[in-house]
């Protein structure tokens, strides 16, 4: 992400974006960034620093009081929590994804249906297909989401807080479908996570918000480091390498100290 | 293509267009009515709203909606020609002598309950009994309306003109010197019970309770009891009300203190509008009224005080009553049961008398031992 | 990815909604990803045609509805205070009766075709919009205690109505008129209000449609209370209660084509408003203009409560509860959920103004029919179906 970065080649560009929700309680000012193209973006912060408001602005929910934002491409957006009040059944659910292909009074076509069963087959959900939404569990229910985000075909797929709420075995299934999708369909893939270890694990670049007006920008290695991780979370951490099959992955241990 | 992408969903409504459609095309031919009728085929008689309505049959057979049915029974003598006798009107009906006067009427009560709400009549419900004459409010013709009903006689629901009523009554029924000799009979009687009363040196301030909760009546459709009501000296407190008389507090109600309380005579049955739920009442010991027991409940006599029939005779109640000292030489009872010999040739009984004037209510008030039955029968 | 799929991987036709709640739930291992052995969708893969099929719009339960509909209309056709013999209302039904220069067989003939003709098309009509506009605002609001009453827009008619009955016009005339005209103009006032708030969010909407909505019933009242109570009162008092017996052809196509424009977009609308329902940041996100399409829904059903409040006074209920029971039936997909409230909206206001306008001599509120039947009849719904639809938590 440096400024000599071919700007084709970014899927998502911020610059001088700034938020507020009550005035003069700024969310975050001044925000610059940008996101590659078929790379994995984590944002990662504390809670409560704006990461959901940035997603939100990224998405086009929200509009930024300055700045501007660039999206080139559709974006497609997996939520944190999904509480269903009308009990859809999965394969309904996955079918609104193709929404920006459905016209205004029309209904989803075969094709539609079609293409929303193999996203479904594709993340091994197909079973699923006509259980109601409601009664599926919480990792089900982000496959399922995972799914409607697949089937709209967008090229920038963007996570708020992917997993959180999911046992280790399945945060690992999903964490790892990301990062398949970004390498084997070159999708875009942004997420936002207050876990330092999904952005170690997966994220090609890293967007860290340490304070109300900083932030830092630029690749895993860069920027992750432990002096960083001890700045942002006011703890000491230690970071160590693992290898494995000629691939090293990182990890992050926080250190108690003795009481 | 894409517009036909963008509408699958409407095509797919085809159903309903064929309803809707079907609906239309339903509508569009006009709808059967009956004939215009014409001054060929029938009399001419015109209504409280100054429209000709033509009536073929002789006697003709009409379903009375309103409560008119007082009046016309004192135009045509003879219940026969009555189809129907509303709902609401029953009770009144039967509490009043012209239950006796008229048995026949009751079996032809729409009745299966005491319901006296506001609901029309079905439409279908007239067209089954296919009458010649229909005498109706005039904010109800609607439903008649739509089938162009001929018979229609529209009825002023503000009370309107008395004489246009007798007369559309009279040139309906055929009887129209019947009705003349009404009127005469109705002016020489109010005559006789206003001699002595000159230019009401002392007006008598009178409230006209409507319900318990309480409005006092004012409205226009009261205006003809009102304006009999200052013939006789009486003078209502509360003319500028609203329409409904406005629902008043009790502070109001002490403010304007009137010299006599009358209870609304359509009232029949609620405990807490008779005279006696009145003088109990705590919130009105303090009225002027209650104190001196010049608290009466409105005779509702056989028809509703304002046709040229009874209002002689409700004058002359409210004479003695707001009058006391002054009056008149004339014998209520006597006078009752005259009017409705001459008019009816009906001999009342001396019972039926005193529920005319509510006697069993009213005994304990001032004054009104002058209306109680002496063993022969005279004051 | 390991995965066992079966090569014939094969989905029930979205209608057959009664086998899907009785598939049971496999054991759920930890691993989401495993698809269990046995798969119960053994039937053929047939993806569901287009919405043009009847079949897609409820399955057997749709072209079931239609014919109870249409049995219903003839029933109602036949049954009235006036006597008439089926056989001879059959022979009017269809132009083969003879007309004599009898009064008494004319009136035959226009009771059919005058007096409840016009009146079952009005019902009907009535009852299907209230129905779909009920469950599209549901949808929309996503509150299953709404109905198309809450943006105000039938109290603004009913004081429109109640103005023009206490200014003297008792005709049809000025009714209609008046009613739409302020019922349309509650529908401003509300959107001013929530621009004023800055709330164009649900909250803000249903807050400006609670704020006009009283102030209407407030007018109300006290045009009510004035009224006087000899040749003004009595007619007030009975719009208000709603009733179908002014029903006339040109009510009738009055009521037609707003329907028309009212319920054919709307439902062209359903998938969108399946999407909707998700709530506003989803769909947003899935593409769906939130604030534009929710005004539109909101403005279609307003325009066609104002015309049915105008053509009849206000009748509640329908709106509220049918879509319920259309969800219990055939679940939240508008796209089946819409044309089948329709049509038990209109079976149902068809048989509660049938009874109304036949159990007694008078016209008994239609408003008093739907609330009193209405009741134990959703109740015992309620208790069989298991309130399917919405979710539990």
């Amino acid at each position: 992400m440096t400024e000599s970065q071919n700007l084709l080649d970014n899927a998502v560009q911020g610059s001088n974006l700034s938020f507020f929700y009550e005035p003069s309680q700024w969310v975050f000012q001044d925000l610059n960034f940008s996101f590659r193209k078929g790379a994995i973006n984590a944002i990662l912060g504390l809670n409560g620093c704006g990461k959901t408001t940035l997603l939100k602005i990224i998405l086009g929910v929200l509009k930024p009081k300055t700045g501007t934002l660039k999206r080139f491409g559709e974006t497609a957006f997996v939520p944190q929590i999904f509480q269903a009040v009308f009990s859809f059944r999965a394969l309904d659910m996955v079918l609104m994804g193709r929404t920006r292909h459905v016209g205004l009074f029309s209904r989803p076509s075969k094709k539609d249906e079609l293409l929303a069963l193999k996203a479904m087959e594709k993340l091994g959900i197909e079973n699923l297909a006509l259980r109601p939404y409601p009664e599926l569990s919480g990792g089900q229910r982000q496959l399922v989401i995972l799914a409607r985000a697949l089937v709209s075909e967008a090229k920038i797929l963007i996570f708020d807080e992917p997993s959180s709420a999911l046992d280790l075995g399945n945060q690992v299934l999903v964490l790892r479908r990301m990062r398949e999708l970004s390498r084997k369909d070159s999708l875009t893939v942004i997420f936002t996570t207050h876990m330092p270890q999904q952005a170690l694990s997966i994220a090609d670049e890293v967007l860290l918000m340490t304070a109300q007006n900083s932030f830092l920008a630029g690749s895993t290695e860069e920027i992750l480091t432990e002096e960083n991780l001890e700045n942002v979370y006011g703890i000491e951490v230690k970071l160590l390498e693992v290898e494995k099959d000629g691939k090293k992955t990182k990890a992050l241990i926080s250190l108690f100290p003795d009481v | 293509m894409s517009f036909l992408r963008n509408i699958t969903g409407l095509l797919g409504t085809w159903p309903f267009l064929i309803i809707y459609l079907v609906a239309i095309a339903l509508m569009i031919s006009p709808t059967p009515k009956h004939p215009d009728r014409t001054l060929q085929t029938g009399r001419a008689v015109t209504d409280m709203t100054d429209r000709t309505v033509y009536i073929e049959a002789n006697t003709p057979q009409t379903f009375i909606l309103t409560p008119v049915l007082w009046h016309y029974l004192s135009v045509n003598l003879d219940a026969d020609p009555v189809t129907k006798l509303p709902p609401y009107m029953t009770k009144e009906f039967t509490s009043s002598v012209l239950g006796s006067i008229f048995p026949t009427l009751l079996d032809k009560s729409l009745a299966f309950t005491d319901f006296s709400g506001p609901a029309p009549i079905s439409v279908e419900e007239v067209l089954e009994a296919n009458p010649d004459a229909v005498l109706i409010w005039n904010y109800m013709v609607a439903g008649l309306e739509l089938v162009n009903f001929q018979g229609t006689l529209q009825i002023a629901a503000d009370g309107g003109d008395k004489t246009k009523l007798f007369n559309l009554l009279g040139g309906l029924t055929g009887k129209e010197d019947w009705v003349s000799h009404i009127w005469e009979r109705f002016y020489q009687e109010r005559d006789e019970v206003l001699l002595g009363l000159d230019n009401c040196p002392q007006k008598t301030r009178v409230g006209i309770l409507g319900g318990a909760g309480f409005n006092l009546w004012g409205g226009p459709s009261q205006r003809y009891l009102f304006n009999n009501m200052l013939m006789v000296c009486g003078e209502n407190v509360a003319p500028q009300m609203s329409a409904a008389g406005g629902v008043l507090n009790v502070e109001n109600l002490l403010i304007l203190d009137p010299d006599v309380l009358l209870l609304n005579p359509y009232v029949l049955d609620q405990t807490d509008m008779r005279v006696s739920a009145i003088y109990e009442d705590p919130r009105f010991q303090g009225l002027k009224a209650v104190r001196n027991r010049r608290v009466y409940h409105m005779p509702l006599g056989a028809s509703r005080l304002e046709g040229p029939v009874e209002v002689p005779l409700s004058m002359l109640w409210l004479r003695e009553i707001l009058n006391p000292f002054n009056p008149s030489n004339l014998n209520l009872r006597d006078k009752i049961r005259e009017t409705y010999l001459d008019i009816y040739g009906y001999e009342v009984t001396e019972s039926q008398i005193d529920t005319w004037l509510r006697l069993e209510e009213n005994q304990d008030s001032a004054y009104y031992d002058r209306f109680i039955r002496t063993t022969n029968g005279k004051q | 990815m390991e995965s066992n799929k079966t090569s014939s991987a094969s989905i029930a036709p979205p209608f057959k909604t009664e086998q899907d709640s009785q598939l049971t739930p496999p054991q759920e291992p930890q691993d989401v990803t495993k698809s269990s052995g046995e798969n119960n969708m053994n039937k053929s893969l047939s993806t569901p045609s287009p919405s043009l099929s009847l079949k897609a719009k409820g399955g057997y339960l749709f072209p079931l509805l239609i014919l109870i509909l249409l049995a219903s209309v003839v029933l109602s056709l036949i049954i009235g205070r006036y006597e008439l013999s089926p056989s001879e209302a059959f022979k009017i039904l269809f132009g083969l009766n003879e007309t004599t220069e009898d009064l008494s067989s004319l009136n035959d003939t226009i009771v059919i075709r005058t007096l409840r003709l016009p009146r079952i098309l009005l019902v009907i009509l009535s009852g299907m919009g209230l129905a779909l506009c009920g469950a599209a605002m549901q949808g929309v609001f996503r509150n299953p205690l709404v109905g198309p009453e809450i943006l105000g827009v039938s109290s603004g008619a009913s004081f429109g109505g109640v103005l023009a009955l206490s200014l003297g016009f008792s005709g049809g005339a000025a009714l209609i008129p008046f009613s739409f005209v302020f019922g349309c103009g509650a529908l401003v006032l509300a959107f001013f209000l929530s621009r004023l708030a800055r709330q164009s969010s649900t909250l803000g909407l249903v807050l400006a449609g609670i704020v006009v909505g009283g102030l209407f019933g407030a007018l109300t009242g006290a045009v009510t209370y004035f009224a006087d109570p000899e040749s003004r009162l009595p007619g007030l008092l009975y719009w208000l209660m709603g009733s179908f017996a002014r029903a006339n052809p040109d009510s009738v196509l009055f009521l037609t084509i707003v329907t028309i424009a009212s319920t054919i977009p709307l439902m062209g609308l359903s998938w969108r408003l399946n999407v909707l329902s998700l709530g506003d940041t989803d769909a947003a996100s899935l593409g769906i203009r939130v604030s534009l399409l929710r005004w539109a829904v909101v403005i279609l059903v307003s325009l066609f409560v104002a015309a049915q409040v105008a053509v009849s006074g206000g009748v509640g209920w329908v709106g509220l509860v049918i879509p319920h029971l259309g969800r219990m039936l055939v679940g939240p997909d508008h796209g089946r959920l819409l044309p089948i409230s329709a049509l038990l909206g209109g079976i149902y206001l068809l048989l509660m103004d049938t009874l109304a306008r036949t159990l007694a001599p008078f016209e008994i509120p239609i408003g008093l029919m739907t609330s009193l039947v209405g009741t134990p009849l959703f109740a015992f719904f309620f208790i069989k179906l298991r309130g399917r639809g919405w979710t539990n938590d």
